[in-house]
This record gives C-alpha cells, structure tokens and sequence, in this order.
C-alpha cells in the first residue's frame, strides 16, 4: 500500500554525489525485493546551489515521489533549513555534526540523529565526498537492513573501477551501519519488509528505456546535442551504442544533428536524436523535410518548463501543442507520449516501425521526470516485437523520359516503396522542393494536389496502427482524470490512494497524441459523470485537444507548472475537495 | 539482358535545365557529369546532395540518387548519408548564400569532422534564386538589390576558411573551364576526406561585376606556377590574393587527414552500416542485467 512508502532523502548542494547515493540506495532496495522510486531536484549549476535526491521504497508498486520523508539525510545547513518540514510526524533527520554543529530544529515531533559523516570517511580514509556512501551504511543500519545487498550492488556498480573502489565503498557502507546500530539515538520507527530478490525486476530512468528500446528496435544512427533533460539519453548512446554497432554523434548543434539524422535514414539506417524544446525548436524547419522527402526518423522531445530557456532542471508537459504543429504546412505525423518506462521503451518499438511503415516523423514526448527519474519495472523484453522496415524495394521498373524511379508514386496508402541510394538501377530524388513521383521539383497544381493529398493520406491507415486511450481503475467511477505522458505515474498512485478509502474514481490516459484517436475518446467519455484533466502545462492543452476533437469542453483542470512533478497525496487531495469528502484521520 | 549503355553525359540528364541562358551553373553541371563518366561513376553508384537555390535546382536536370534538403543545411545530411553507407560517394552541390550564409557553421564543423564529401560551392556573390541580394562572398562595396549603397561587410573567403578550419582538399575551379574545372572534379571526388570546390560562378542576371569576361582576365592556373598543395604556408599566401587582381585557381591544398568513417568502430569491419541494420529485435539482456 502506498501509506507504507518509506521515502528517504538526501539534502545538500550539486557535486555532492546525492544522485549516486540514491542510486546506489535504490538499487539496494530493488534487491532487497521492493519497489523503488527515485527523484532528483538540482539547480542548472554544476556545483554549488541546493540539490536533493530522494528514493521511495515500497512493498506495494509506487509510482511517484511523496513529498512526505521518512529519514531526511542533510549534508550542510541550509537544508535542514530547507526541508525540515518534509519530514512525517515522528521523522528522522540524520546530519553531520561535523558540518552543522547546532542544527536549528523548531519542531519537536522528530528524532535528530548527529552521525559524524565527516569523521566516519576520515576514520576509514575515504574522501570527505563518500559522506554520501556513509549515510548509506547508516540508512541500511537503522533499518537493520544487511549490507551484503550492498556488497552485490557496488560490485556492479564500480566492478569495473577495480576491486579498490569497490572496498572502499564497502568499508564506508559498513562504517556507517555500524555506527548507527551502535549509537542511534532511538528504536528507529520505521521499518521496510526485505523481500526475495526478484529476479525479473529492473530500476530504469526514462531515458535509459528510451535508449534500451532503441537499441532493441536496431537503431544504427544517434545523433545529439547535450539539452537537459535530454543529455542522459546522448549519455546512454555514447556508454552503450557502440557494443550494438550503433553510430553515435555530438554534432555541433540541433540543425545538424536532424539534418545528419534525416540523411542516414534516407540513405536507410534507422537514425533518431533527441533533444529538449529549445533544441527541438532548432529541428522545426527539417522535421518538415523528413514528412516532405517522406523520409522515417524518430525525434524525442525530453520537456523542461520553456519558454526560452526557461527551468533547465526541472519538468512540464508544455511542448505538446509545440510538437504537434512544428513547421510550416500539414503533414503526417505522429505524437507519442509514454506514460511509464515500460512505455518509454515499447514506444521506441513502436516510433521506429511507425516512422518506417509510413515514412514520416515520429516524435516521442517525454520530460524531465520521466526521463531523470528511476522507477521499478519488470525486466524489460522484445518477445512480441518485430522489426518492420515498411515497403522497401530493392527492384522496381523505371520510367518517365529519363528513366528515373518513381519514388512517390500514389499508392492507396500514401505510403511508396522506397529504395536506399546505391540500389542498383533506381535512381530518384529525394525533394524538399514539392515534387512529382520521380522527385523532380514541380509547380503543377494537380500533380502538388496528387502528392499533398498522398502524403496525408498516409493518416488514414496510421490512426488505426497506434494504440488506444487506456482506462485505469473501475469502470464506473464518481470521477474521471484524464491525463497523458508522465502524468500517468502519480495519477495511478492518487487512484490507488483514494481506492484503499473506498473513493471509486478512474483514469484516462493517452498515449498516443497526434494523430487525436477522437472516436475512443468520444466512446470513452460517453457516460462519464465527471471530468477532470489533470496535466503539466498552464494552457490545459490535452484539454484543448478533446474539445478540438470531441466538441467536449472540459472546465475541470488540475494544472502544473511549477516545475514540479504531480504529487499524488496532492492529487488525492484534489479529488476528494471535487467530491466534498473530508479526508479520513492519518492512520 | 540488354547490353547496358556506355556511360556518358547523357546518362546523368533528366529534364532540361532552366537556368538563365549564360549562368555559369551549365558549366559546373557540364564539368560534373563529365567527371561522373571519367571516373566511371554510374548514376546509381553516388548521391548529390543540393542546396537550396538556382545552384541546387541541378537537382533537376541530373539523373542520380540526390537529396534536395533545406537551405544552407547540406553538409549535415551528406554527413549522414555517409554514415549509413560508407561505400557510397557522395557529392554536395549548393550555392554561396546556402554554405556561407545559413550553412557555414556547418562548413568550418563538416571540415573539421572530414567526411568523405566533396563539396562544389557554387560562388556567385549573390543569392540568385531570392532575385540578386548579395551573398557573404560578395565584395565590400557590392552593390545588390539589398544593399543599394553597397555591402558594409568584408567577404567571406571561402578558400581561407576552409584552411584555417583544417580542410584536407581546398580547391578553386572556375564554371568558364570546363577542361580545368573536370580535371579538378575528378581530383576532388577521388580524394578521401572532404573536398572543397569552391567555384567562380557567374551570375548573369544579377552580378554585372563578376562577368565571364572579369574571370577570364584575371584567372589562372595554380599548375602553371610555381605552387606545391602541400605546403599550407604557401595555400595560405596564394588564399590572400587580392581577387580584383589576379584570381588562382587549382588545388590550393591537400593533404591526407584521416576520414571521419574511417574513425568509427562500428564502420570497420567492411560493412556498412546499412549492411549491418538488424531486420529482428536486438538482445539487450546484458544491458538490461546492468539495471537489475
Ligand atoms: C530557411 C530559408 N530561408 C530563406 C530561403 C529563401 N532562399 C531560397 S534560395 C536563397 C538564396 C540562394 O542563394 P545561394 O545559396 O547563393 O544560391 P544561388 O541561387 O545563388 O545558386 C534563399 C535566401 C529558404 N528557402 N529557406
Ligand atoms: S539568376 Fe544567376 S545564378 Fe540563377 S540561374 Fe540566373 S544566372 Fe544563374
């Protein structure tokens, strides 16, 4: 049950080794068979500047960050200053009596456990950074948890680094629990249920199932430019891409990324990059050129709060509308927004055959939550997948006067089989210019009209190849979220909530986006006895869409734009206001 | 099976072209398939990649595999089509307004990766498609349809860029020598790495400046003087020439600098990357391990 989450958080500025702390804790806690889910805030400095990272266990599935700590780690002053107030009545906060020598705590419903973090990697004679390491020791001290877990974890983690590292870490990690069981101040109240190690089960950011799904799907070609939230995928690519054979390039910026990316396709590798939204906006013009030369190519959008620069660090699903109406003219294409990292990797399944089989963009929308956060899933596999390449011909008959091949043909689809350049004896143009079927630029207003009309054709066939909207949760319920992207995690959890109260409500969730799948949608909402969307932008554009789509217009929006990801104790709170519920008594 | 055709000029032509009569485009377009022939280059064997612009719309009168992308973003996907397929040529065609005015961040970066590419640049001064405003080649001074009273800015030289930016193959042809232009063609092609061909085009229509009778007065061979392309110093004093005196045109410079494909593991083992694109899934579980 979600109420039995056991969030940890670690406090302190950038470049103090928080997020590999609480990688290092997650994965120990995926090991110890729970459910883990991991959440960072730092600023966009690369040291100095208040960050935190926090790791939620549960027995139960979790899918979000709680803002409700259990144990608070704090590294420096300012942030017990700052999150004191995080933690649950009868919290712990663990600090290190070497670097906050009196700790300012007003409240008095917590224990304050001095651990001396400092002295401790003094004493084992490790660099002051492995503080992080140490409270990690004590973290698993306090919850009697055994530190071999840990052991496993570190030998994968810095295997590699050499046996050296690995006892290093190990004897920071033993000096912290020991030090804890020895001199904790109380009985620590909380305690997590270690269960049998499931073998099946992963802990995965977004990104790195982006990255996963597209090395399953054959990506051949990877360019980028760094953009947070993108950079961990380009990160990914360049760690693991050329074990797989993958071509993988930092090129000096977005036009070039896209341009390169568009030209391997053409020339017939499966080719994507991936930016944010200013990068993105960079892509715009040459996005048109993949639909127009009808050339297949995969574009992740990772999404931060714009416009401009906007919070580089932080998250939105502001880009939708963005994404969907991107360069100049109509064309095909595909929006997709995964909802979990299952989806963030079957999405690129799915991105890569769609771009193929139609010839045309495909743009995956994810953000930085989604994509920087680490959440538990099953293993994952391609058992069902399949690579399709979509009409491609390696023979044809050429025609026309000049004996060229007729590329883009009107076909009852839209879609024309291609040849990759070199295939002997078909020759054709590929045209950014409005063309007639052998690629050769064209005024004429009916064959523009043949070709225009071919190309959205293609949508046709491609509403009925994407999955549906998936409903959550009963199917009669007293109230309906909608949602879609990342809003999946903390929507399910908020359900999940409100079900153990006995508040019966559900959840809509799109997947897919563009092309609008407005016929389910009007099947879904029919019924329905309340509405309300639920999704991370301050214009309510998944709203703006129904009502584009479906005639629906649905006042009720729950918005976000600060930033931050949905919480799903808020979101609970939201619905029982909506259904004038007074919240049961904290059990 | 029909005996195929000897390879000729007629075997690259699709439409008639629709330049202003006179445009020196006809001539680099003549010197290009003449190259194609000489080096038994078959249609079906390379890709063009155009530009956007009078240049670019060769794309239309030549029978190949071609890429016609956006303006000024050639280098970047005859980058990419390189990737894929390592074994297929790949020539750029494009004007001095796409290369040096929205491309040439692309320009100096594709120089420094050195892809095997061989760039023709058509140098005309100006944009001649968009009617005549003045190119970042035109000189200070020039007087176009945007600038009235001439061009405030110093010219961009192409040569000298690409020399400071490390380019393996710098050249200058001229579209009224047929002859010299595809002997310096063939040169250009059978280069490894990326080959700049930056060529005098006159513009007919929009630049009564730099006419074919201003070329012809001031043109000459690099092979006819004393001039060794491997010495930089040398390519560099022969880039400052002054163009209203005498213009050189050859190989400034060349010299061998390894190949971006040739820097790549996955492009090692004799296949190219299209050779090795999987048709089912991928096996990730020692990736997928690495997460559990
Ligand atoms: C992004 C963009 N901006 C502007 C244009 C309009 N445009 C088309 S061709 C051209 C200039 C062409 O000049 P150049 O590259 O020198 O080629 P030329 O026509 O002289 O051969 C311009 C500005 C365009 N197609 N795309
Ligand atoms: S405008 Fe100039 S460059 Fe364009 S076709 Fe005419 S002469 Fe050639």
């Amino acid at each position: 049950m979600p109420t039995e989450v056991f969030n940890w958080k670690i406090c302190g500025v950038g470049g103090y080794g928080l997020q590999v702390a609480s990688s290092m804790l997650g994965k120990t806690f995926l090991r110890g068979g729970l459910n883990v889910q991991t959440y960072d805030e730092f600023p966009s400095v690369i040291k100095g500047g208040p960050a935190t990272s926090q790791v939620a266990a549960s027995v139960a599935p979790i899918r979000s960050p709680r803002q409700a700590v259990q144990l608070l780690v704090c590294l420096n002053e300012q942030s017990i200053r700052d999150h004191v107030r995080e933690l649950v009545p009868g919290g712990w906060l663990l600090y290190d009596p070497d670097a906050v020598p009196k700790p300012s705590v007003k409240r008095t419903d917590l224990t304050l456990f001095p651990a001396p973090l400092t002295r401790i990697t003094q004493e084992v004679k490790a660099e002051k950074i492995m503080r992080n390491v140490v409270s990690i020791g004590a973290t698993l001290g306090l919850l009697g948890f055994s530190t071999d877990l840990v052991n496993q974890q570190l030998r994968q983690q810095y295997g590699q680094k050499g046996e050296e590292v690995v006892q290093e870490n190990l004897k920071a990690v033993e000096a912290g629990a020991t030090y804890a069981t020895e001199h904790a101040p109380a009985k620590f109240p909380f305690r997590l249920k270690v269960g049998r190690r499931r073998q099946r089960r992963m802990l995965i950011s977004g990104n790195d199932a982006l990255g996963l799904g597209a090395l399953a799907a054959g990506v051949r070609f990877y360019a980028g430019y760094p953009m947070t939230p993108s950079t961990s995928l380009l990160f990914f690519m360049v760690k693991h891409g050329p074990d797989f054979g993958v071509v993988v390039r930092q090129l000096p910026d977005e036009i070039a990324v896209i341009n390169a990316a568009i030209g391997a396709s053409f020339a017939g590798v499966r080719s994507m990059v991936a930016t944010s939204g200013g990068g993105f906006s960079l892509m715009v013009e040459s996005l048109g050129l993949a639909a127009m030369t009808e050339t297949p190519l995969v574009v992740v959008n990772a999404q931060r709060p714009g416009p401009a620069t906007g919070l580089p660090t932080w998250t939105e699903q502001g880009d939708l509308r963005f994404v969907m109406h991107a360069a100049p003219g109509d064309f095909p294409r595909v929006v997709v927004a995964p909802g979990d990292v299952t989806e963030c990797f079957q999405a690129m399944s799915l991105a890569f055959n769609i771009a193929d089989r139609y010839q045309t963009p495909v743009v995956v929308l994810t953000d930085k939550f989604l994509g920087e956060s680490s959440f538990t899933t099953d293993a994952m596999r391609t058992t069902d997948w399949r690579v399709d390449r979509g009409p491609v011909v390696t023979r044809g008959v050429i025609s026309g006067e000049h004996g060229m091949f007729p590329r883009y043909a009107d076909t009852p689809s839209g879609v024309s089989p291609r040849p990759f350049p070199g295939t002997p004896g078909l020759p054709y143009m590929a045209n950014s210019d409005e063309h007639d079927e052998f690629g050769l630029s064209t005024e004429e207003a009916s064959v523009r009209l043949v070709q225009h009309a071919k190309r959205m054709r293609k949508l046709t066939d491609l509403a009925w190849d994407l999955p549906e909207p998936e409903r959550y949760g009963p199917t009669k319920a007293d109230l309906t979220l909608l949602s879609w992207g990342s809003t999946k995690g903390p929507a399910l959890d908020a359900l999940e909530l409100l079900a153990a109260e006995g508040i019966r409500i559900n959840l809509i969730h799109f997947f897919v986006l563009h092309p609008f799948p407005a016929a389910t949608t009007i099947k879904r909402l029919a019924g329905v006895k309340r509405l309300v969307t639920v999704e991370g932008n301050a214009s309510g554009q998944l709203a703006g869409l129904i009502r584009q789509h479906t005639g629906l217009a649905i006042e009720d929006q729950i918005l976000r734009y600060d930033g931050r990801p949905f919480e799903a104790v808020e979101l609970a709170a939201a619905v029982r206001e909506r259904l004038g519920i007074k919240r049961r008594a904290h059990a | 099976m029909p005996k195929p055709l000897p390879l000729t000029e007629r075997s690259f032509r699709s439409r008639p072209p629709n330049w202003c009569p006179g445009c020196g485009d006809f001539g680099i377009w003549t010197a290009l398939k003449r190259a194609l022939v000489t080096l038994q280059l078959k249609p079906d064997q390379l890709t063009i990649v155009f530009g956007i612009g009078c240049s670019g719309n060769m794309v239309n009168v030549v029978r190949a595999y071609g890429f016609h992308g956006l303006h000024g973003r050639t280098l970047p996907v005859a980058e990419g089509i390189r990737l894929a397929n390592h074994k297929l040529p790949v020539i750029v065609v494009g004007g001095d307004g796409d290369g040096l005015g929205e491309g040439i961040g692309h320009f100096i970066h594709a120089i420094r990766a050195n892809p095997n590419v061989t760039y023709i640049l058509h140098d005309n001064q100006v944009y001649g498609l968009t009617k005549g405003e003045h190119s970042p080649t035109a000189p200070k001074g020039f007087v176009s349809t945007t600038a009235p009273t001439g061009v405030i800015e110093e010219p961009v030289n192409p040569i000298g860029l690409a020399l400071a930016a490390g380019a393996s193959f710098v050249s200058r042809g001229f579209a009224g020598d047929l002859d010299s232009l595809e002997t310096l063609l063939v040169a250009a092609i059978r280069h490894q790495g990326l080959a700049l061909v930056d060529v005098l085009q006159p513009c007919v229509t929009f630049n009564h400046h730099n006419t074919y009778l201003w070329y012809y007065q001031r043109v000459y061979q690099l092979s006819n003087v004393q001039h060794d392309p491997s010495k930089l110093d040398l390519a560099w004093r022969r880039a400052q020439e002054p163009m209203d005196e005498k213009i050189p045109v050859g190989i400034f410079f060349q010299t061998k600098r390894p190949t971006l494909e040739s820097q790549l593991p996955p492009l090692q083992g004799g296949r190219t990357l299209l050779e090795q694109q999987p048709v089912r899934p991928v096996d990730i579980s020692a990736v997928v391990a690495q997460y559990q």
